[in-house]
C-alpha cells in the first residue's frame, strides 16, 4: 500500500525529473562560474622557442623580456603572477608611477615581495617555484611538466576530475537576467553607432591570403 | 659575442650616455671609472669588469641615468640589433647548457644540483654525420646519449616480430640508459637523421653517480616502453596520465608453463610487454607464434568489452618477465578505454557551418581591439546569443597580421575544452573577417579581482580560478601551443542564460 505523501513526492520527483533531465544544466547550478581562457591571438604552437616579443608588459617572463628565446614556459611564469594578483590585489611587479624599465628590471630579476600575512603559505609557495627566472628551475617547466603544479600541496583538495566535468563548486556565479545581458561587459554604446572609416578595397590578390579563413 | 662588440676610448669627463635619450648601446668596462648620475646626482659609478646601459639591449627606452667617464676609460659596446640577433641565433646553435639538459632528463631532475654538475663534467661531445649510426643494436652498452643539437631517430626496436613505431628524437632527448644498468645488448638502433651532437656519459661515471637512482630509471624505461607500442604512441594522453599509466604498469615474472590466455576462455585483458624470456601463441587455426624479448600481445583486447573471451592461448615457455598494464588500470586513468588508439580530433571539423552570417543580428559592442570590434549577436532563428568577433581585412594587413589571425583560427578551431573558447564558426567579406564563438556572460575575472569594494579574492576562491586556468593552458600546452598573453582581461567566467521556454518545452 502506498501511502499518499509517498506518491506526491514520487510525482514531484517525476515532474522535477521531467523538467530537468532534458536540460541538464538545469540539474547542475555548479556549471556555471568556471573560467573560460579567451583571446588566442598571441598563441603559438612553438615546437622548438620563438622570439618575438609579445604579451603585456606586467605578466612577461624574464626570457621573453632578454629575447633569450622562450616556449610554454613563459606561460608558467605569467600563471604565476596571476594566482599573485588574484590573492594580493595588484601584480607582483607592479609598483605605483613606475615606469616600463623599471618594471622590466625587477622582472629580469625576478625582485618582488610578499606583502605581511596576505598570502597563505602553501600558496605562497607555489607563486615562489613558478616566479623563478630560470626555466630549468620553474615549476611546470620540469620533467613532470605542469603535473608538478597540478600535484602542488595548494590544490590538494581540488579533485580536477570533477573540475573538468564542472561537478566542482564554483565561487561565485554571475547574475545575469537574459540571453542577451551584457551587462558585465564595459558599454562602448558611442561607437556602436559608427560608420566605419572607409578604408581603401583589397585587391583580388590580397583577398587571396584570406582564402582559408 | 665578443667579436661583435667594438672597442671605444672615452676621454675624462666624456658623456657615454646621457638621462632621457633612447638607449642604443650596452658598455662593458675594460679599464678606467664610469660615474651614473640621475639628474646631475651621483648614484654610483663602475669600473673594469663592470657594465651599464644594458636595458638599451632588452628594450627601447629612454636611458634612466647619464654616465660618465671619471678617468679615461676603455670600452666594449654592442648595439641592440646585433646583439639580439646574436642572442636568437646562438640560442639556436650554441651548445646547450649541460646542466640544464641533464635538468631536463626525467630521472635525472631528481638529483641535487652538485651531482648534477659532477655527472655534466664527465659528459664529452660526439658529433655524428647525418645517417651515421649511433647505437648499433646488439651490442653492448656503454653510453648514456643526450642530444644537444641534431636529430635522431630510434628503429628496429626489439628482437621480435612485434612493430613498434619509430621514434624520432631531438635536441633534450636522451637514450641509451638501459643498457648502461643491465650491460644488456642494445635493443635498437639509433641513427642521426641531421648532424647530430651528443653528449655521451660513460658507464662507469653514470654507475658511480646514478648507482641508488635505478628506480627512477626504471620508470623512465617503462614510460618508454608503453609509448613505443603504437596504441600508446598513438593516443593522445596528457602527461600526467602518462605517468600514472607508467605507475600502474608493473613487472611481473611468470614460470614455465603458466597458461596468460586459453582459447574460447574469458581473458584477463591486460597488456604484456616482454622484458626476458619466452611465450606461446597458439591461434584458433592452430597457428604457432613465437613472442620474446620486447615484443608485446594483449593490446587487442583491451579495447574488447569486459569478459570477452580468448581468441588464442598464450603459454610462457620459458620463465618470463613482462611488463604488465591491466585495461581496468587503464580506465581509472584515462576514463574512456576509447580513446586509446584515438589521435587528436583533426582541425577545423569543429566548426558549425549550419548557422548563417545573415541570421546573426547585431545587438552591442562587447569589447574593442586593435583590428575590430567584437560584438554581441543574436541568432534570428534560434535567439541563442553568440559574440562576433570582426576583424578589418585591410587592418590586418597594414600591420602584417595576415598569419598571426590565420594562426589564431586553426590554433581555436583546433581547441576543445571545457575551459577553453569554442570558435563557432567564422565568416568573411570584402572588408572584414569574422569569428562567432561562445558568448561569456559572466565577464572578465579583471573585474572579480579589482571590484569596486575591494582587490584581491579570498585564497579559496583564487585556488578555483588557478586551476581551472591550469587545466587550460595544460590543453594548450599538450598541443604543443604557448599561450603567450596570460593576464586577468583574457580569463571571463562563464555564465549563460537558458530561455525559460527551453523548461516549458520539456514538460
Amino acid at each position: 500500500m502506498v501511502r499518499p505523501s509517498q506518491s506526491i513526492e514520487v510525482g514531484a520527483l517525476i515532474f522535477l525529473f521531467k523538467l530537468h533531465v532534458p536540460n541538464p544544466i538545469h540539474a547542475n547550478q555548479y556549471c556555471r562560474g568556471y573560467c573560460i581562457l579567451v583571446d588566442l591571438g598571441f598563441a603559438k604552437v612553438v615546437a622548438d622557442k620563438t622570439y618575438t616579443l609579445c604579451g603585456t608588459p606586467e605578466y612577461l617572463a624574464p626570457e621573453i623580456i632578454v629575447s633569450k628565446g622562450h616556449d610554454k614556459g613563459a606561460d608558467y611564469w605569467a600563471y604565476g603572477a596571476l594566482i599573485y594578483e588574484m590573492i594580493v590585489g595588484y601584480s607582483p611587479f607592479y609598483s605605483e608611477g613606475t615606469d616600463q624599465v623599471s618594471l622590466f628590471k625587477r622582472i629580469v630579476q625576478a625582485d618582488y615581495e610578499f606583502p605581511l600575512d596576505v598570502v597563505q603559505e602553501q600558496a605562497k609557495d607555489l607563486i615562489k617555484k613558478l616566479l623563478v627566472q630560470r626555466q630549468s628551475e620553474r615549476l611546470g617547466c620540469l620533467a613532470s611538466g605542469e603535473s608538478d603544479i597540478r600535484d602542488h600541496a595548494w590544490f590538494e583538495v581540488v579533485n580536477v576530475d570533477k573540475l573538468l566535468r564542472k561537478q566542482w563548486p564554483t565561487p561565485w556565479v554571475p547574475k545575469i537576467k537574459s540571453a542577451l545581458d551584457a551587462s558585465h561587459f564595459e558599454s562602448y554604446q558611442e561607437l556602436e553607432n559608427e560608420i566605419p572609416a572607409k578604408s581603401r578595397p583589397l585587391t583580388t590578390a590580397e583577398h587571396v591570403a584570406f582564402k582559408d579563413f | 659575442m665578443i667579436d661583435a662588440m667594438k672597442s671605444e676610448t672615452v676621454p675624462v669627463g666624456h658623456r657615454i650616455i646621457n638621462q632621457g635619450e633612447t638607449g642604443d648601446y650596452f658598455y662593458v668596462v675594460e679599464k678606467g671609472q664610469v660615474t651614473f648620475l640621475v639628474n646631475d646626482n651621483d648614484v654610483g659609478s663602475c669600473s673594469g669588469g663592470g657594465s651599464f646601459g644594458e636595458l638599451a639591449l632588452l628594450y627601447d627606452s629612454p636611458r634612466a641615468a647619464s654616465c660618465v667617464a671619471k678617468t679615461e676609460c676603455e670600452l666594449w659596446k654592442v648595439d641592440q640589433k646585433t646583439f639580439r640577433y646574436i642572442l636568437a641565433n646562438s640560442t639556436n646553435s650554441q651548445k646547450h647548457d649541460v646542466h640544464v639538459i641533464l635538468k631536463k632528463v626525467p630521472f635525472l631532475a631528481e638529483l641535487d644540483k652538485i651531482d648534477l654538475i659532477k655527472l655534466s663534467d664527465a659528459f664529452t661531445s660526439v658529433t655524428f654525420p647525418e645517417g651515421g649510426r649511433i647505437i648499433n643494436k646488439g651490442d653492448e652498452g656503454e653510453n648514456f646519449y643526450i642530444i644537444q643539437e641534431g636529430t635522431a631517430k630510434v628503429h628496429d626496436i626489439g628482437f621480435g616480430d612485434s612493430t613498434y613505431t619509430e621514434q624520432p628524437i631531438k635536441a633534450g632527448d636522451f637514450f641509451g640508459e638501459r643498457a648502461l644498468l643491465t650491460g644488456d645488448p642494445r635493443a635498437a638502433n639509433v641513427t642521426a637523421t641531421s648532424t647530430c651532437t651528443c653528449l655521451c656519459l660513460s658507464r662507469e661515471t653514470f654507475q658511480h653517480v646514478l648507482g641508488p637512482l635505478q628506480g627512477a630509471i626504471d620508470r623512465a624505461m617503462k614510460k618508454r616502453t608503453l609509448l613505443a607500442v603504437p596504441m600508446f604512441a598513438n593516443s593522445k594522453f596528457q602527461q600526467f596520465e602518462v605517468t600514472r599509466l607508467t605507475d600502474h604498469f608493473f613487472e611481473k615474472t611468470f614460470p614455465p608453463g603458466t597458461v596468460l590466455a586459453e582459447l574460447g576462455k574469458p581473458l584477463v585483458q591486460n597488456l604484456y610487454v616482454i622484458r626476458s624470456g619466452k611465450v606461446s601463441v597458439v591461434n584458433q587455426d592452430g597457428i604457432r607464434t613465437t613472442l620474446k624479448d620486447a615484443d608485446y600481445f594483449g593490446d587487442q583486447s583491451l579495447k574488447e568489452p569486459d569478459g570477452c573471451l580468448s581468441a588464442e592461448t598464450i603459454t610462457v615457455r620459458e620463465e618470463t618477465k613482462c611488463g604488465v598494464l591491466a585495461k581496468h588500470d587503464i580506465e581509472d586513468v584515462i576514463g574512456n578505454i576509447a580513446r586509446l588508439g584515438q589521435p587528436l580530433a583533426p582541425a577545423y571539423t569543429s566548426l558549425n557551418r549550419s548557422i548563417r552570417f545573415k541570421d546573426l543580428v547585431k545587438v552591442r559592442i562587447l569589447g574593442v581591439g586593435t583590428f575590430g570590434q567584437v560584438w554581441l549577436v543574436s541568432h534570428k532563428k534560434t535567439e541563442k546569443a553568440y559574440a562576433l568577433k570582426q576583424l578589418r581585412k585591410r587592418e590586418i594587413m597594414g600591420h602584417h597580421q595576415v598569419e598571426g589571425v590565420m594562426r589564431e583560427k586553426n590554433i581555436m578551431a583546433s581547441l576543445d575544452h571545457p575551459f577553453v573558447i569554442e570558435l563557432v564558426s567564422t565568416y568573411q567579406d570584402e572588408v572584414n573577417l569574422y569569428m562567432l564563438i561562445d558568448l561569456v556572460q559572466g565577464g572578465e575575472l579583471f573585474t572579480v579581482i579589482h571590484s569596486e569594494k575591494r582587490d584581491g579574492i579570498p585564497n579559496g576562491n583564487a585556488r578555483f580560478y588557478a586551476a581551472c586556468i591550469l587545466e587550460a593552458i595544460s590543453h594548450l600546452h599538450c598541443r604543443e601551443i604557448a599561450y603567450r598573453d596570460l593576464k586577468p582581461e583574457n580569463i571571463l567566467i562563464d555564465q549563460w542564460y537558458v530561455p525559460v521556454k527551453v523548461s516549458k518545452l520539456a514538460r
